[in-house]
């Protein structure tokens, strides 16, 4: 059984009881989409933190078959997404964003082992990093789609669901945000990347 | 081997690549989830009242423990053991409990201003699992 099908289940017949299981399974995730949303640890944090306390108290007001019938992943994205809509309103024009934070964003940890050589290690933070500033600059309604489709990993319908935008919408919006970022990306590194911008296959 | 017509050596030593980047552009995204930070998930937890944070106040009737979570201040008693306190705590309420350095300054002074009678004082409070009669004598 689907484990989200399965944590539904337990959520309507045990709220209290089940909810700490929801946050395990989904707080990193639900933090993933806020992060790659609004590129702030410390607001991601915070909106990830009230869509979980909002989904509680959504689940306490349901009716024990609506959350059993509940498609938990859709919708815990769906209110992420709504808050850190509602967030990056806020924080649009009133702070720029701090010079550290997009290095923390994009994943550099000083902790992270070495394994690899600190070249290599220092490469993979380089694109990783290049990655997530492309993604940034991609215009938020693409950018929401392609986050809950590729990074978050739901299905072109739950996306669609998710952000209540027509299947075609979303898979248009997802094949323009993504050859935005392969220019942006060929354009950080033109050497190594100039094919990949040409691409015109759909693959939302 | 004859080239195909149209391609330049640099177009055809790419060609590998053009079709798999897509592909890898699509799997470096899937690799951009980030851990949530320790005490995201604990602290929606305290906010909704499922964890409880306690710590101890001095008080005209000695040490006490106050516990709280967000939904108001959950139990005040005496701490002669820590340990124990905790322990009864989890008894009686069935929930976790973990213990801070301070009280939040507001609910310590709305707690002490009670504790010295003054039933002005206004406090929120979580009574949930007591029984009728404890809440009556209590509220």
């Amino acid at each position: 059984m689907d484990p989200d099908v399965a944590l539904a289940r337990r959520l309507a017949a045990d709220l209290d009881g089940a909810f700490p299981a929801l946050v395990v399974a989904h707080a990193d995730r639900l933090y993933t989409i806020a992060l790659r949303c609004l590129g702030l640890t410390g607001d991601a944090e915070e909106v990830a933190q009230d869509a979980l306390v909002r989904a509680y108290r959504a689940l306490a007001t349901y009716e024990r078959d609506r959350i059993h019938e509940l498609r938990l992943r859709p919708w815990l994205a769906t209110i992420t997404i709504n808050l850190a809509r509602n967030r990056r309103r806020r924080i649009a024009d009133l702070r720029p964003a701090s010079p550290l934070e997009p290095l923390v964003a994009g994943g550099f940890d000083v902790r992270a082992p070495d394994s690899a050589g600190p070249i290599a290690l220092a490469e993979r933070h380089e694109s990783r990093q290049a990655l997530v500033e492309a993604l940034g600059q991609v215009p938020l309604a693409m950018r929401e789609a392609i986050v809950l489709r590729h990074v978050d990993g739901l299905s072109l319908a739950e996306t669609a669901t998710a952000l209540g935008r027509p299947e075609g919408t979303i898979k248009a919006q997802v094949h323009r945000g993504l050859r935005q970022l392969r220019l942006a990306l060929a354009a950080e590194s033109p050497a190594e990347v100039p094919a990949q911008a040409q691409t015109t296959e759909m693959t939302a | 081997m004859t080239p195909a017509p149209n391609t330049s050596p640099a177009t055809r030593r790419r060609s590998p690549r053009r079709s798999t980047e897509p592909l890898a552009l699509e799997r470096q995204l899937a690799a951009l989830g980030a851990a949530a930070p320790v005490g995201l998930g604990a602290g929606a937890l305290a906010r909704v009242g499922l964890v409880d944070t306690w710590a101890e106040l001095p008080s005209p009737l000695g040490k006490v423990g106050v516990a709280w979570n967000g939904r108001g201040l959950s139990w005040v008693g005496r701490v002669d053991d820590p340990g124990a306190f905790e322990e009864h705590f989890r008894t009686t309420n069935g929930r976790p409990l973990s213990r801070v350095p301070e009280v939040p300054e507001r609910l310590a002074r709305a707690v002490a201003r009670r504790l010295s009678g003054d039933r002005r004082a206004r406090i929120s409070l979580d009574l949930r699992g007591h029984t009728p009669f404890e809440l009556a004598v209590w509220t």
